[in-house]
This record gives structure tokens, sequence and C-alpha cells, in this order.
């Protein structure tokens, strides 16, 4: 008996797929349950769960799937190990996020599917089509559900895009700020959007990296930068920042303990944007926001008392 | 640039003895850095961003004092993982740091005929592939040879009745190692230094404790940045089994996929999927060491190594479900060796323990 209802954690892949999986499933006749926004107890949890040296948003992925635990037929981790957004690979915690959550949850019934283009696995339309299968579809049922959940996912993406563009145009704002930072860490509610609601009282412009339109050769100008740089989502960050660099006034890089990628993109980053003030932040499971503030506001002390750019 | 080319690398354990004879073959002047020592690590440590893995430190370390030494061409190797990204930061690094040279990453797809590829084009442009190919045929022996006695070395270092005496027999090998020009002579050399350990006077007792020792690459294979724990096993009495060196990553670098897709089919319900790097490696072993009835696991990671976290809630889910010791140890830029050994020496006290039976599953 394929299960009517699927739990779709709030972490990681959710924040950039949401609506594609979400779409899919309702047009299937399941009916999608999403873990609430992360809070404390989510994150406490997670950590507990969690082997102690994960990274950040793994724990708090752990905190979802254990919040959906009772509430859904079964949960929803898919395993993506490359992605169509600036052509890359994802990090190895989305190569393992199927294998910890089963792991960890040995006793919780898990569905899942595998988009993994570089190493002969499938796309994503193979994958989702086969898990359209398992959920009691007809083939034909899965293609034309995914179709219609790629326009949505795709119309939704568009919208984001295209307010964060009008944004910028409209601003008042003397000085534009980008917050490079993976989708995932942007969108949590205990650990970006704070920091992106401090930047806003400030009284600076905010871009989201994630919302640069890719039509501006994000991976082009990434790999001019790096020619080594090989995952998706930090193509993605280091394209938007140089395409944006002619607008921004300064360049604020969110990270989460440890995060393996950042860990060395944020160095180089560092040690090769020299014309804007750059601030690194790194995000941990401690929760006072005091630091944080200082840190923020000091930022945007600096990058206003900078001379306009000519 | 009119200055001859002087190549330097980073360490890791023995395995400069052979990666200087293939440079030297295909006609580069070498300049092998210093032993991995503390200053190693405080170099390396300081110039690093924060909270990268350990062996981007070590090797990074191991550069500068290799340039220091007069190197002007440095070169790294990319494989899985992070690791692909290392040369790009660490050429930043050094240029900030006011180093000229000349950067050389090798081998992008971390397959070794990439790696040969690589070395011919960006080292020894002048020098015919043949000689290439010869160069790293006899290094790859070198590396066989190194591997063959301190696998050997490992299952009887804990049983030598003199101390010291295994210790001896290797050190003289690598001193002769260094000096062998064909690769017949390694081999017999091989043959000769497996001959002479056969006979060191050994007291073996008829049912050792044995150990098998997973996990990441580099702090694996670099003592230094393990705090010598195979030693330190050794010195409590267990026999150490360690399939992974460079003998064992060479071979399955030519068809990856297929090594992966061997190593999860009987895998699951632990690892189903490629987790990265060695982390799947760590998960099916382990599993086989559960199954050929080794005594306990030691598994070892730089701190944050992404591969190898993943792998952790399948090994101590192994460990829960099998009740099955598995040591797990982080290792980071710190050298304080006294916590380390103090865990080891536990841990195989309760190994003991438990063979003598008083704690019963």
């Amino acid at each position: 008996m394929p299960p009517r209802t699927v739990g779709v954690p709030r972490s990681l892949f959710f924040h950039s797929e949401a609506v594609l999986v979400c779409s899919f499933l309702e047009s299937l006749g399941i009916v999608p349950v999403m873990s609430p926004p992360t809070d404390r107890r989510i994150m406490e949890r997670g950590c507990a769960l969690a082997v102690d040296e994960t990274c950040l948003p793994m724990k708090i992925h752990l905190g979802h799937v254990d919040a959906l635990r009772g509430r859904a037929d079964a949960v929803l981790v898919p395993r993506y190990a490359n992605l169509p957004v600036a052509h890359g690979e994802m990090c190895v915690k989305f190569w393992a996020a199927h294998d910890i959550t089963s792991n960890t949850f040995p006793d919780l019934p898990l569905l899942t599917y595998n988009v993994d283009r570089l190493y002969g696995g499938s796309t994503e339309r193979g994958a989702l089509v086969g898990l359209g299968r398992e959920l009691g579809a007809t083939r034909l049922q899965a293609h034309a559900a995914l179709s219609r959940a790629r326009r949505d996912a795709e119309r939704a993406r568009g919208e984001l895009v295209a307010r964060q563009s009008r944004e910028i145009a409209e601003t008042t704002c003397e000085r534009t700020v980008i917050v490079a930072a993976h989708t995932y860490i942007l969108d949590d509610e205990m650990l970006g959007a704070p920091v992106v609601r401090l930047l806003r009282e400030q009284g600076v412009a905010v871009v989201r990296s994630d919302r640069v339109p890719d039509a501006a050769g994000l991976r082009r100008h990434a790999l001019e930068f790096s020619p080594a740089l090989k995952w998706a989502y930090n193509r993605e960050q280091l394209g938007a920042v140089m395409a944006m660099r002619e607008r921004i006034d300064g360049v604020m890089l969110l990270l989460s303990f440890p995060c393996g990628p950042d860990s060395l993109v944020s160095e180089l980053m560092q040690r090769k944007v020299r014309d804007v003030p750059v601030c690194v932040i790194v995000l941990d499971e401690l929760t006072a926001t005091g630091g944080l503030q200082t840190r923020v506001e000091s930022f945007c002390d600096i990058v206003k008392l900078r001379e306009a750019r000519a | 640039m009119s200055d001859p080319r002087r190549l330097t690398f980073p360490h890791m354990g023995d395995y400069w003895i052979a990666v200087k004879r293939i440079a030297e073959i295909s006609g580069a002047e070498v300049v092998v850095p210093p032993r991995i020592t503390r200053r190693t690590i405080e170099l390396g440590a300081r110039y690093s961003p924060e909270f990268v893995c350990v062996p981007f430190k070590y090797t990074l370390g191991s550069l500068i004092e290799g340039l220091e030494n007069g190197a002007n061409v440095a070169c790294q190797l990319c494989g899985g993982c992070r690791f692909s990204y290392y040369a790009e930061v660490q050429e930043a690094i050094l240029r900030d740091l006011g180093h000229e040279f000349d950067f050389v990453s090798l081998g992008g797809g971390g397959n070794i005929l990439h790696v040969m590829m690589d070395f011919r084009r960006k080292v020894a442009p002048d020098v015919p592939f043949a000689r290439v190919a010869r160069a790293f045929r006899h290094g790859f022996r070198m590396a066989q040879a190194i591997d063959a006695v301190q696998q050997r070395v490992r299952l009887d270092r804990a049983f030598e009745v003199e101390p010291g005496s295994i210790r001896r027999v290797e050190a003289e090998f690598l001193r002769e190692l260094e000096a062998t020009a064909t690769t017949r002579q390694v081999l017999d050399l091989q043959r000769a230094t497996l001959d002479a350990l056969d006979h060191v006077p050994l007291s073996r007792p008829d049912r050792p404790l044995r150990v098998l020792v997973v996990g990441e690459l580099y702090v694996v294979m670099e003592p230094y940045s393990n705090c010598r724990i195979e030693e330190e096993l050794a010195r409590n009495g267990v026999e150490v089994h360690r399939p992974l060196d460079v003998t064992s990553l060479i071979s399955h670098s030519v068809g990856y996929r297929r090594h992966i897709a061997e190593l999860t089919r009987g895998s699951a319900p632990y690892v189903t999927h490629f987790i990265g790097a060695e982390g799947t490696e760590s998960i099916v072993r382990t599993l086989a060491a559960v199954r050929d009835g080794y005594d306990g696991v030691v598994h070892l990671k730089p701190f944050g190594c992404m591969p190898e976290v993943n792998a952790m809630p399948a090994l101590q889910r192994i460990s829960r479900e099998h009740t099955f010791p598995i040591l797990f140890v982080s290792c980071d830029a710190q050298s304080a060796d006294a916590g380390l050994r103090t865990r080891v020496e536990a841990f195989a006290d309760m190994l003991r323990i438990r063979e003598a039976g008083v704690i019963h599953a």
C-alpha cells in the first residue's frame, strides 16, 4: 500500500526544490506534509541526534525529520549528487543525506530519489518518475505531474528573481550589500533569515546570491574566478558576487560551521575580492544574537562610511 | 624562467621516496621538504582557513617548507571531496605569502592515468611519454614495496621479542630503497626485507587481538597526523590491519565507479549510495571486519571531514546492532598525544576483557 501522506523536511534540498516536490506529490494525489520552520527545539533535537562534527544544516535536517515522525506515512529525503543550478556537483553531505537519515532513524519509513547525472545515476526527470511509479502512479501520470511541477517551480523561482531585481532597481537605500550563502541558510529561520533582517534594519539594500538571474552567466563568472570550483551552490554564489560587482558596496559571506566547501571558498573570496569590504559570519548552534547584531552593525557602518562608487 | 626547475611536493608517510624517484627519472630536480614536524603543522595551521580539514594544513605547511628550501615548482595532487579544491586555494595563499613559484596541480579526475598525463604536460614536457611512464612504473613499484613491508610491520610489531628490532629492519629497508635504480632491485629488496622480517624473533600469542584501521586517506597514511596510533596499538599488543594504502588507492583509481558499485551492492541498509571519498569504504570494511571476526575497528578522520562524518551514523549503527567496538578518532592540528594514548590503552584493555569473556554481548 503506497503512502498517502509524505513528509517533506524543511531543510537542505527543500529550500530550492520545495515547489517542485510538493507540486509533484499533489498532482499524484498525495498530501505533502511539511515540517514547521526551524525553531530552537528542532535545532536542539537535530544537534542531539547528529554526530558532533556534522555541519549545522545537516543537524537541522535531522531535527526536521524527527519533527515529521508520526505525522506522515513516509518521509522524503532525496539524494542530489549534482544539480543543474550553475551546473555542478553538490557537496558530499547531499550525497549522503539519505544514508545519514536512514541510519539515524532505522525504523522510519523513508522515500527517496537519486539525481546523479555525472556518475551514472539518473536525471531529475528519471528519478522523480521512478518515485511516482513507486507511489502508485502510471508512467504517464508521473511524467505529466512532473511537467506541471516543473512549470510551477520555474514560475515560483522566476517570481523571486524578478522581485529581487525590481527591489534593487527601485531601492531608496544608498548602499547595497550582497549576501552570499546557500539557499538553505538564507531561508532558514534560525540561520540566515535573522541576519538578512538585521541588514535591512541597518538601511542597506540586500541582494541574495541565490536570486541573481542565471542569465547573468553565473557559471562563467565563477569559473573565470576559480577554475577548479566544482560545487554548484558555490558557483552560484561566486558567480553572483562577480556578476553584481559593479552594483554592490559590500559582500557578506554567511556560512555555517563547519561547512566543507565554504571553508575553502570563503578563504579564496577574501583573498581575491579586494575592492569592497567583505564580512564573513560563521553561524553555529549558539543562539545568542547580541554578537551577531554588533558585527552586522559595524559592517554596515564601514559600508556606509566608504566613498560612494564613482 | 631561467632558473632550473626544482620541484617540491607535500609529505605523506614514506612515499616521498617514490615521488622523488618519479621526478628524477623524468629529469626534474627535486627538493624533498623536511619530514613533518611540529613546525610543519604550525606553519600550515597559521596560514590555512580556520576550519578546513587538517590534510590541507599539513600539505600547505609541507609546501612552505619545500619552497623555503629552494624549490620553485610546487606540486599538489587533486582528489575527491574538498581535496579537489586544495590546489587552487593553496596557490593563492602561497602567492600572498610572497613565494615565487610555478604551481602544478595534477590529475583532476583522481585517476592515475590523468596524473601521469598531467605530470608530463606540466612538469616534464620535453621528455618522451615512455620515460614518464617508466618513471611512474618505478615509483609505483616502490610504493608497492613500501606497502608490502609496512603491512607486515603492522602485523608483527606488537610481538617482537627485542624492542625496536622490527623498526630497525624497516628503517634499513627505506634507506636502501632510496638507492635502488631498477624495478628489479626494488623487488629484490622487498623480498630480502620480508625475509629478514621472517627471522625477527616474535612471541605471538595463539589468538592475538586484531584491529582494522579505516578512515580518511591522509590521516590514515601520515603517522605524524594520527599521533602514530598504529605504533600505539602495537604497544598495547594489538595486531593492526589496514587495507588502505597507496597500492589500493591506485588500483581502485581506474574503474572507480565500478569499484563503488561493488562496494555498495551488499551493504544495505548501512550504505546504499556513494557518500564521498573513503566514507563508503570505511563502512563496507567495517562490515567485513564484523563478519571476519576482528576484535575492533579504529576509525580515523580529520576534524569535520565530510565523507567520514557521513559514514559515522552508519558506523555507530553497526557498532550498536552488532555490539562491535569502534574507536572514533578525530585528528586536528594539535599534537598532544597523551590523551590519545590513554584512549588507545583503554580501547585495547576493553577488547582484551571482551576476548576473555568477562563481558558478553
